[in-house]
C-alpha cells in the first residue's frame, strides 16, 4: 500500500488541507508537454507542479544531469520553461514565479519519459515548436479582446519607490505613506508579505498574516500610494526612472514596462536561502528548505513522504516541524554544529524528530534509472580536522537544505553599492558603513529589511519604517512618527559556515559539489579558479566562462571557496564586489514610429501612388496609370519614365509638402543664413531665393536648401525632409546667443512644385498675375492668390527649365491641390512621384542628401563656389558619370578606379597594398528618358580635373563595367525645340 | 478611383468648411470613442499664434499684459473665452484665439512687441495650419497619456492652468487639462501636435487608451472604479 502511494506521489503530491493561498473550490486545467494537469486557483505552475508530481526540468545545461524543481522563488536555477503566454508566444520563465492560469502551456525539452507518463505520442508536435514557432502564427487564447496590447509602457512619477512587498518593504511604504509621500510599492511575486506570510511569527501582538493583510489594506486605501504584484524591478535605470516589469492578469497587456521616476528607492528586495553543497547535491528531489515549506504552508504541496534535512543553522528547522505537523516523516535532521538550544531546534527535539548533531550529509543517493530521483542520503560525523566519519545511509524521499540566507542585492551591486561580509550571520550585504548611495539618475537608494542583512522579523519591520522615514524625510516630507510593532520570533542560535561538505573519501572530488546549478558550477571549478588568480565573481566568471552574474542563490559560497583557497578573509574579498556586472537591460517594446503623411495622402492613395518613406514621410514614389487599351497597369518604372518625360516636356505636380520647412526671423537672422549656408545670403532683397550647400562650420555639406528672404529680418529655408532633424539643431544651436529666433514651420505648410514648360500655363489659369520673367524672374518669390487660396509663389525648378514651387497653408493644401488638378486637366497636368524627382535631379546634377552629401563631402566638394574655391585635388568631388554602355546604369555606391580596370579587379582580390584604393564613388544613378541613355552623379577624387577620362568598375555581378567622367550636369532648357529640352 | 475618397471627405468638410481641412480626413471620423477605457477623441479648431520674443524683459512683459493680459508663467496656461496664452518656454508662449482672427491677432501682437522693443529679435507666426487639435476626454484620460508621454500626470503635479511639452509615444506635443471637463464630468486634455504626425498619435491614442485594464495608478483614472 505504501510502496504504491509512494510511486504514485514520486516527485511530490498535494495535501489533503492547507495552502494558505489556494482555493480548493477553483480548479484549473494546464498543461507540462501537452499532459493535462490540475491545480488550483493561487498556485504557481511550481507549486501545480511539485502538487501533480511533475517536478523533472530539463537537464542540466553542461552535463546534462537531471534536474527538478530546486527553490520557490525568483532564484529558481531549474525549473525554467518554456510558457505560452495568453498570445501564444513562447518566452522561458521560471515556474516558480509564473501565476498558475486556465489552459497554460507549459513545454520542457529532454524530460525523461519516467516524468512524462501522459506526453506519448502527443509530444512530439508540440515540441517541435521549439524551433518553428512563430508568435504571429499563434491563434490568441479564448477570452482575449483582439484589441488588447501585448506589451505596454507606463511612465509614472512618484516620491518614493520600493521594491519588495516582504514585511520590510511594506513597513517602508507605510511609513512613507504616512509621512504623506507618493509611494509606488512593487512586489515580483503574485501575493505580498515575502517570507513572513508563510513562516509565521507575531508583529504587534498579531499573527504575521494578520498584519500583512491589514497593512496592505490600509495602502491599498490610501490615495498615496499605488501597489503593484508581478511587478519586478528590473534595472534602477538612470534619467528614465527605473524599470518595472509588471505582468499584469488577465485581461490587460501582457507585460507593462513602468518608467518609474522616485526621488528615493527602498530597496527591499530580502534574501535567498542558500542550498548546502556536497555530493550530487543537485539531484532531483533536493529543495531548499524555505522552498519545502513555502510549498507546504502557502500551497498545500509536499516534496516528499520521507523527507530528510540538512541545515547550518536554526531557521531551517521550522520546516522539519512543518512537515512533520503536517504528518510527513522526517528521515533526519542533519546539522553540522555540535547542537543547538535554539527555541526550533529544541522544538524538533521535543517533537522527537531525528537530529543528528555534527553531523553533515556527505552524499546524496540517487535511484539507479534515467532521472532518478534521491532515495537516500549518506551521513557521517564531521570531525574536528574537517574529515569525516563512517558514513550512514538513511532512506528519504526528499532533501531540505539550507546553508543559511544572502541578501537579495543584485539591484544594489548593479547601482554601484558597496558590500561587506557579516561573520556572525554569514552575509553577504550592503556595506552598513555606507547605507545609502545614489543611483545614476540621482534617486537616492537604501536597502532595508533582509535585504540590508536585517532579516529576523522584528529588524526587518523596524529597519523598513526607518527606511520609508529617511526616504520621505529626503523626499521633503515631514517623516510620520511611528513606533515599530513589537514582532515575536523564536530565539535562534548563531549559523555555522560550512561552505562545502567533503565527500568520501574527504577532498578527493568536487566535480560532483555543485556551486552554481544554473550554470552547473562545480567546487573543483571555483578552486580552479581560484588558484589561477581569481580573487573575484567576475574574474571567476571570466575564467569559467559563466553566461552571467551569479546570484544571491549561489555568490557567497563562491566567493567562501575563493577566499578558502586564496586564504583571503571574505569581507575583504566582499569590498572588492563592487558594481558587478548590471542585470541585462529588457529588450525594449518595439518603439512607436510615428509616419508622417503630406496633407494630401488621402487624394495619392486614391490615384494610384506607390510609396516610399523618406525621414519619417510617407511620399509617393511614383503614381501607378493604366497603360495602353487593354487597361494593363504601368509598373513602377514605366510609370516614373512617363513622369520624369511629362517633367520635361508638359507639366507635373510633385506634392514637396515633406520638405522642411523653418523661419528665421530677428535683427541677426541674416547672418545667422550666412553661418549655415556655403554661399553668402545675406545680400539677397526681400523677394528674392538663394540656393546653396548647407553645412556645419568647417563640416560636410548636409544637403542644399533654398533660402527665401520675407524682409528685412525674415526669412524661410526649405530643405529636403532628410535633413529636416539636422538642419533644426544645427539652425537652433546657430541661433544661440544670436538676436534671431528659428521656427520649424514644417507642418504648416503644404508645398507643391510645378515642373515642366507649360507650368506657367496652368498658373494663368488660376490667378489674374502677370507671371511674366520680368514680374517673377527665376529665384523670385510673391505672395497670391491662386484659385482664390492665399499662397507663396516662388520662382524655382530644382530640376531646371521652368517650374514653380507653391507653398500653401496646410490645413487648405488638399483643396488647392485637387483645384490645381481640375485646371490642369486639359494642359495633361499629372502627379509626378519621388523617383521622377530624383531623376529630374540627377540630370542637373544637383547633390542630394545621404547621396552625394554622404557625411563626408564639403560644400565646396559638391560645387559651392563661394566656400573656398575649387575643390582640392585629392578631396573627392562631384562628377557627371555616363556609362560606355548607354542601356546600362551604374549601380549605385560602387567603386570607381581608373587605369585598365585592373585595379578593380586588385581591389576585389583584396590586395592591401593601397595601390589598388577606389578613385571614387557612384552616388546617384538612373536612366535618363531625356537623354535616351543611362547616366550617373559621382564622387571622384579631383573632381573637375577628371573630366574626359575613363573610369572602371564593378557591376556587382563580375563584370566590368567603363564609363566616362563629366561635368555633372546633363541636359539644358532649349527655347528652340517642343520638348524644351538639349542635352550638354 | 477617387470616389470612395470623395466619400470619405463629405463628412469632414462639412465640419470644417471647404476650405480648412481637418488632419484627420479620411482617417478619422470628427468624433471617436476607444472601446474599453473609454477614451472619448473629438478635434478641436483654435487659432495658435507662436510667439519667440524676450517675454521676460522689461518693457515686453509689460507691454503684452496691457494688450493681451499678463502672460503666464513658465509651464502655466491661461484661458478666457476662447483666448488663452500657453507659456512654454522662457522666451516662448503660444497664443490661443478663435481661428479667425488668428492674422489679425498675430499683427496686433507683432506691433506691440515692436512698439515695446523697436528693433528687438521677435517672431511671431500663425501656426494653427500646421497643429492637429485633439481633445481626449474618459476615465483613461491621465493613465492613456501616461503610457506614452515622460510627464507627471498625477492631478496634484498637472491640473488646471498648466501646460507640458513631452512626446506622447514618439509624438511631439503640447497638452492641458481643460477646465471645462466632458459632458460626464470627467476630465478633458487638449492634445496639440503636429498636422503630418495627428493620423499617428490618433491611432496610438486608440489603441493605448483601449489597451488592458486601467491599472488605477495615476489617480485621475481612479474616478471610473
Amino acid at each position: 500500500m505504501r510502496a504504491e502511494r509512494m510511486s504514485k506521489h514520486e516527485g511530490g503530491f498535494r495535501l489533503e488541507s492547507g495552502g494558505l493561498l489556494i482555493d480548493r473550490d477553483k480548479p484549473i486545467a494546464f498543461f507540462l508537454n501537452g499532459e493535462s494537469l490540475l491545480g488550483w486557483r493561487g498556485d504557481t505552475l511550481a507549486s501545480a507542479l511539485l502538487a501533480a508530481g511533475r517536478t523533472l526540468t530539463p537537464p542540466s545545461p553542461r552535463y546534462g544531469r537531471p534536474r527538478a524543481l530546486y527553490t520557490a522563488g525568483a532564484e529558481e536555477p531549474n525549473a525554467i520553461y518554456q510558457i505560452e503566454d495568453r498570445r501564444g508566444a513562447l518566452a522561458r520563465r521560471p515556474a516558480t514565479m509564473t501565476p498558475l492560469r486556465p489552459g497554460l502551456k507549459a513545454f520542457a525539452a529532454g524530460l525523461p519519459a519516467a516524468n512524462a507518463g501522459g506526453i506519448r505520442g502527443r509530444a512530439a508536435p508540440l515540441l517541435d515548436r521549439f524551433s518553428v514557432f512563430s508568435p504571429k502564427a499563434a491563434t490568441p487564447s479564448e477570452g482575449m479582446s483582439h484589441d488588447e496590447g501585448a506589451e505596454e509602457e507606463l511612465n509614472f512619477f512618484t516620491d518614493v519607490l520600493v521594491i519588495g512587498g516582504g514585511v520590510a518593504g511594506i513597513a517602508a511604504a507605510k511609513a512613507a505613506v504616512a509621512s504623506g509621500a507618493r509611494t509606488l510599492l512593487v512586489e515580483q511575486a503574485a501575493h505580498f508579505g515575502g517570507r513572513a506570510l508563510g513562516d509565521g511569527g507575531k508583529i504587534g501582538g498579531r499573527r504575521a498574516q494578520t498584519w500583512i493583510e491589514k497593512e496592505i489594506e490600509a495602502l491599498k486605501a490610501a490615495p498615496e500610494a499605488t501597489l503593484r504584484r508581478c511587478a519586478e524591478a528590473l534595472t534602477l535605470g538612470d534619467v528614465d526612472g527605473a524599470l518595472i516589469l509588471e505582468r499584469p492578469a488577465a485581461p490587460g497587456p501582457l507585460r507593462r514596462l513602468w518608467r518609474a521616476r522616485a526621488q528615493r528607492v527602498v530597496l527591499a528586495t530580502g534574501a535567498v536561502e542558500r542550498p548546502m553543497v556536497f555530493v550530487d547535491n543537485d539531484l532531483p528531489g533536493v529543495m531548499t528548505a524555505a522552498a519545502m515549506r513555502d510549498y507546504l504552508t502557502l500551497y498545500g504541496a509536499a516534496a516528499g513522504q520521507r523527507i530528510a534535512l540538512f541545515a547550518n543553522n536554526d531557521d531551517a528547522y521550522l520546516t522539519a516541524i512543518r512537515l512533520a505537523e503536517a504528518g510527513l516523516e522526517i528521515a533526519a535532521i542533519v546539522d553540522p554544529r555540535a547542537g543547538s538550544e535554539g527555541d526550533l531546534p529544541r522544538r524538533a527535539a521535543a517533537m522527537g524528530l531525528p537530529i543528528r548533531s555534527g553531523s553533515v550529509v556527505a552524499r546524496a543517493v540517487g535511484a539507479p534509472r534515467p532521472g532518478g530521483r534521491i532515495e537516500a542520503v549518506e551521513i557521517a560525523a564531521l570531525r574536528r580536522s574537517g574529515r569525516l566519519g563512517a558514513a550512514e545511509t538513511v532512506s528519504c524521499d526528499a532533501l531540505a537544505v539550507s546553508g543559511g540566507w544572502s541578501p537579495a542585492l543584485a539591484l544594489w551591486t548593479g547601482a554601484g553599492g558597496p558590500l561587506a561580509f557579516d561573520d556572525t550571520t554569514l552575509m553577504l550585504k550592503p556595506d552598513p558603513s555606507q547605507a545609502e548611495i545614489e543611483t545614476s539618475g540621482g534617486a537616492g537608494l537604501a536597502p532595508a529589511g533582509a535585504a540590508a542583512g536585517a532579516a529576523r522579523l522584528a529588524e526587518a519591520v523596524a529597519s523598513g519604517l526607518a527606511a520609508g522615514r529617511s526616504a520621505a524625510k529626503a523626499a521633503g516630507f515631514t517623516p510620520a512618527r511611528l513606533t515599530a510593532p513589537k514582532a515575536e520570533e523564536a530565539r535562534e542560535e548563531p549559523i555555522l559556515p560550512l561552505w562545502f561538505a567533503p565527500g568520501q573519501p574527504a577532498f578527493s572530488e568536487g566535480e560532483r559539489h555543485f556551486v552554481d546549478l544554473a550554470s552547473d558550477l562545480t567546487v573543483e571549478e571555483v578552486e580552479r579558479a581560484a588558484r589561477g588568480g581569481a580573487e573575484s565573481l567576475d574574474a571567476l566568471g571570466a575564467a569559467v566562462g559563466l553566461p552571467g552574474p551569479l546570484g544571491a542563490f549561489s555568490a557567497t559560497q563562491a566567493l567562501a571557496l575563493i577566499g578558502d583557497v586564496r586564504n583571503a578573509p571574505l569581507d575583504a574579498l566582499a569590498r572588492r564586489e563592487r558594481s558587478r556586472s548590471r542585470a541585462p537591460a529588457p529588450p525594449r517594446p518595439p518603439l512607436f514610429q510615428p509616419e508622417r503623411i503630406t496633407p494630401m495622402q488621402g487624394w495619392h492613395e486614391a490615384h494610384g501612388a506607390v510609396f516610399a518613406k523618406e525621414a519619417d514621410w510617407r511620399t509617393p514614389l511614383c503614381f501607378l496609370r493604366q497603360s495602353g487599351p487593354d487597361g494593363e497597369m504601368e509598373d513602377e518604372e514605366e510609370a516614373s519614365v512617363r513622369e520624369i518625360r511629362l517633367a520635361r516636356r508638359g507639366v507635373g505636380a510633385v506634392d514637396a509638402s515633406s520638405l522642411a520647412k523653418f523661419l528665421i526671423r530677428g535683427p541677426e537672422a541674416a547672418r545667422l543664413l550666412d553661418e549655415v549656408f556655403a554661399e553668402p545670403m545675406s545680400g539677397l532683397g526681400a523677394g528674392r531665393c538663394g540656393v546653396g550647400v548647407i553645412a556645419r562650420e568647417d563640416g560636410p555639406a548636409l544637403a542644399e536648401a533654398v533660402a527665401a528672404r520675407l524682409d528685412d529680418q525674415g526669412w524661410r529655408v526649405y530643405a529636403p525632409a532628410a535633413v529636416g532633424e539636422a538642419l533644426a539643431s544645427l539652425l537652433r544651436e546657430s541661433a544661440v546667443d544670436r538676436r534671431a529666433y528659428v521656427a520649424d514651420v514644417t507642418d504648416v505648410w503644404g508645398h507643391i512644385a510645378l515642373v515642366g514648360p507649360k507650368s506657367r500655363a496652368l498658373l494663368e489659369r488660376l490667378c489674374e498675375l502677370d507671371l511674366s520673367d520680368e514680374a517673377l524672374p527665376p529665384l523670385g518669390w510673391i505672395d497670391a492668390a491662386l484659385a482664390g487660396c492665399p499662397v507663396r509663389l516662388l520662382r524655382l525648378a530644382q530640376g531646371g527649365g521652368l517650374g514653380y514651387e507653391i507653398a500653401v497653408p496646410a490645413s487648405a493644401a488638399l483643396s488647392f491641390w485637387r483645384r490645381l488638378f481640375e485646371a490642369g486637366e486639359t494642359l495633361g497636368l499629372q502627379p509626378i512621384g519621388a523617383a521622377a524627382r530624383d531623376a529630374l535631379r540627377i540630370e542637373r546634377g544637383r547633390p542630394a542628401p545621404q547621396q552625394e552629401a554622404d557625411g563626408k563631402a564639403r560644400p565646396a566638394d559638391l560645387g559651392a563656389a563661394a566656400s573656398g574655391g575649387a575643390a582640392e585635388a585629392d578631396r573627392w568631388a562631384l562628377v557627371g558619370l555616363e556609362p560606355e554602355d548607354a542601356d546600362q546604369p551604374l549601380p549605385e555606391g560602387a567603386a570607381l578606379f581608373p587605369g585598365d580596370g585592373g585595379g578593380v579587379l586588385r581591389y576585389f582580390l583584396a590586395s592591401a597594398d593601397g595601390a589598388d584604393q577606389p578613385l571614387g564613388r557612384v552616388t546617384s544613378s538612373c536612366w535618363s528618358p531625356t537623354l535616351g541613355r543611362a547616366i550617373a552623379l559621382g564622387l571622384v577624387a579631383g573632381g573637375a580635373a577628371r573630366f574626359g577620362e575613363t573610369v572602371h568598375l564593378h557591376d556587382g555581378d563580375g563584370r566590368l563595367m567603363r564609363s566616362r567622367v563629366v561635368r555633372p550636369r546633363f541636359v539644358e532648357p532649349d527655347e528652340q525645340k517642343d520638348d524644351g529640352w538639349r542635352p550638354l | 478611383m477617387g470616389e470612395r475618397f470623395e466619400d470619405q471627405l463629405s463628412e469632414t468638410e462639412k465640419a470644417f468648411g471647404a476650405r480648412r481641412r481637418s488632419a484627420l480626413e479620411g482617417i478619422a471620423p470628427p468624433r471617436r470613442r476607444a472601446d474599453g477605457a473609454g477614451l472619448d477623441i473629438v478635434e478641436a479648431e483654435r487659432g495658435v499664434i507662436l510667439l519667440r520674443a524676450p517675454l521676460g524683459e522689461s518693457g515686453v512683459a509689460e507691454a503684452l499684459q496691457a494688450a493681451f493680459g499678463p502672460t503666464p508663467e513658465i509651464g502655466r496656461a491661461r484661458f478666457s473665452g476662447p483666448d488663452g496664452w500657453l507659456r512654454l518656454a522662457d522666451d516662448e508662449a503660444w497664443s490661443l484665439c478663435e481661428v479667425e482672427r488668428v492674422d489679425e491677432n498675430a499683427a496686433n501682437l507683432r506691433d506691440a512687441l515692436e512698439k515695446a522693443a523697436p528693433g528687438g529679435a521677435a517672431l511671431v507666426e500663425p501656426i494653427s495650419d500646421g497643429l492637429a487639435i485633439l481633445q481626449v476626454s474618459g476615465p483613461a484620460v491621465r493613465e492613456t497619456l501616461a503610457k506614452g508621454a515622460a510627464v507627471d500626470l498625477h492631478p496634484a503635479a498637472f491640473g488646471a492652468g498648466e501646460v507640458r511639452r513631452a512626446a506622447i509615444g514618439a509624438v511631439r506635443a503640447v497638452f492641458y487639462p481643460l477646465e471645462e471637463g466632458d459632458a460626464d464630468g470627467g476630465e478633458r486634455f487638449e492634445i496639440l501636435c503636429p498636422r503630418s504626425q495627428a493620423p499617428a498619435l490618433y491611432r496610438w491614442l486608440l489603441s493605448a487608451g483601449t489597451a488592458g485594464v486601467l491599472t488605477g495608478a495615476i489617480p485621475g483614472a481612479r474616478r471610473e472604479a
